[in-house]
């Protein structure tokens, strides 16, 4: 090899400790959540919206309001109304559902603060 | 033109180094238990990843139905057996839980009660619809004279009976972590070496999310947010669970009353906020977490001792926070709760006193 490939060489080699930092990103706020409804796939909802979302589950329909990064359940058909009393919730990883209407939200980020939330 | 070789072979070699250092992150959701269950599973195959989760489901689906207390099923089918005084072989699918859940309830004074079915039944918190009243004190007074226990049952290999006809087995505080414990196996035994099972907020992990353990929040049982965080033994499985007072509750009379029943009263336990468990067998961990929660801020460390657990955290209704020494070393709690009194227990016994 002459002079010329080694440079190459050793600067793409530089690439690799450099990429590889770039794609340890660091543990962000939540930045989106996925409503979830039966088994469907998952729609993903910018938490930066303030928005109320209606969606239709096995019972009827819930209403998920999202306010200043934060989203809760604020109407829902269920009777336990378990899902409206956990309140608000803001941290990424964690989940709120309804299980009579099967309506789950997930709160995600970029890269998750915490894998999951215990309660 | 031989530049261009030598710089595509180093980007070729740089790609891969790259993508050796890091397994995808798969995530699956689907409803079970009576809530919505997500598996994270890291690893290079996703394909492999796909089936796993899949089987996973199936099975969660199925321990589901077989083990409801109250919708038709080999639970509620068992308990009409266990009514008589008839031995009976039980069904495989069911057996070994509830052989699981005698050993928890013996260990634990019979604080982890799970042959109070129809006390919970009386209260209203079974099925989906929100109780509205208590129950009077007479109905209460009545189902605790004769107050079943998982003593009532005997076993003979396979078979069993029951000797109180009072007995409805409700394995709602034990099934779950039965059933992620044996899932987390499963994926273990399909090649899965990195996954976190999170069903409603009770998680077992193996292995590392990436380049650290995995890492989950404790949410504060008396407000939003994230009050403290645990990072799981990334070298073994590991599971916490949590019993708390806010997950299923109803307000009668400026009265709040929650779904974790003290077996000895008959009301809701009203000593504790919320208990977490630490422990590697998800079984144990989601049985202690209820058995502490009754035996409140002045039993708890006894209970825990007797069933083997050294790592528990209790948030008592004063706002305090108590651990086991080796607890402390394991939770990091969140700025906001650093100020919070926090009483360290005293060591406790690593093993239980009963086998």
């Amino acid at each position: 090899m002459k002079n010329g490939d080694w440079l190459i060489l050793l600067f793409c080699l530089s690439l690799i400790p450099l990429s590889w930092l770039m794609t340890k990103r660091q543990p962000g706020t939540t930045t989106a959540i996925e409503i979830t409804i039966s088994d469907k796939p998952a729609v993903v909802y910018s938490i930066k919206v303030n928005q109320q979302i209606k969606v239709t589950g096995q019972l009827g329909d819930s209403v998920i309001e999202i306010l200043e990064g934060r989203v809760r359940f604020s109407e829902s058909p269920c009777s336990s109304k378990v899902c409206i009393l956990s309140g608000w919730h803001q941290d990424s990883g964690d989940h709120v559902v309804c299980l009579p209407n099967k309506v789950g939200i997930s709160l995600i980020s970029q890269q998750d603060r915490f894998d999951g939330i215990n309660f | 033109m031989r530049y261009i070789h030598t710089l595509l072979l180093a980007i070729a070699i740089a790609v891969l180094l790259i993508a050796c250092d890091s397994q995808t992150l798969h995530r699956y959701q689907s409803f079970a238990f009576g809530t919505l269950v997500e598996v994270k599973i890291r690893a290079n195959d996703k394909t492999m990843a796909d089936q796993a989760s899949s089987r996973l489901f199936a099975d969660f689906d199925q321990m589901h139905r077989d083990w409801h207390a109250w919708e038709p099923g080999i639970l509620t089918q068992t308990n009409i057996l266990l009514s008589e005084p008839e031995w009976f072989t039980a069904d495989s699918s069911i057996l070994d839980l509830i052989k699981a859940a005698h050993r928890y309830s013996l260990l634990s004074n019979s604080l982890f009660n799970p042959a109070i079915g129809q006390l919970i039944r009386t209260w209203g918190f079974q099925g989906t619809g929100q109780p509205v009243t208590p129950p009077s004190k007479e109905e209460i007074a009545m189902l605790l004279q004769n107050l079943p226990t998982l003593k009532d049952i005997e076993f003979d290999g396979d078979r069993m009976r029951g000797s109180n006809s009072q007995l409805k087995l409700d394995l709602g505080a034990i099934a779950k972590g039965y059933a992620v414990a044996a899932g987390i196996e499963k994926l273990r035994d399909q090649g899965i070496q990195n996954a976190l099972i999170n069903a409603g907020g009770d998680l077992c992990g193996i292995g590392s999310q990436e380049d650290r353990p995995w890492r989950i929040g404790i949410r504060n049982p008396s407000g939003e947010g994230i009050m403290a965080s645990i990072e799981l033994d990334n070298d073994n499985s590991e599971c916490v669970f949590t019993s708390g007072d806010y997950e299923r509750y109803f307000t009668h009379d400026g009265n709040r009353y929650h779904h974790i029943i003290d077996p000895r009263t008959g009301y809701p336990a009203n000593k504790t906020a919320s208990v977490t468990v630490l422990h590697r067998d998800g079984t144990v961990a989601d049985a202690a977490s209820t058995a502490l929660f009754i035996a409140g801020p002045d039993e708890w460390w006894d209970i825990a001792a007797r069933m083997g657990i050294s790592d528990v955290m209790m948030m008592d209704k004063q706002g305090r926070i108590l651990m086991t020494p080796s607890m402390q070393k394991r939770v990091k709690l969140e700025q906001a709760y650093a100020q919070l009194p926090v009483i360290i227990s005293a060591p406790l016994a690593a093993e239980p006193w009963l086998n």
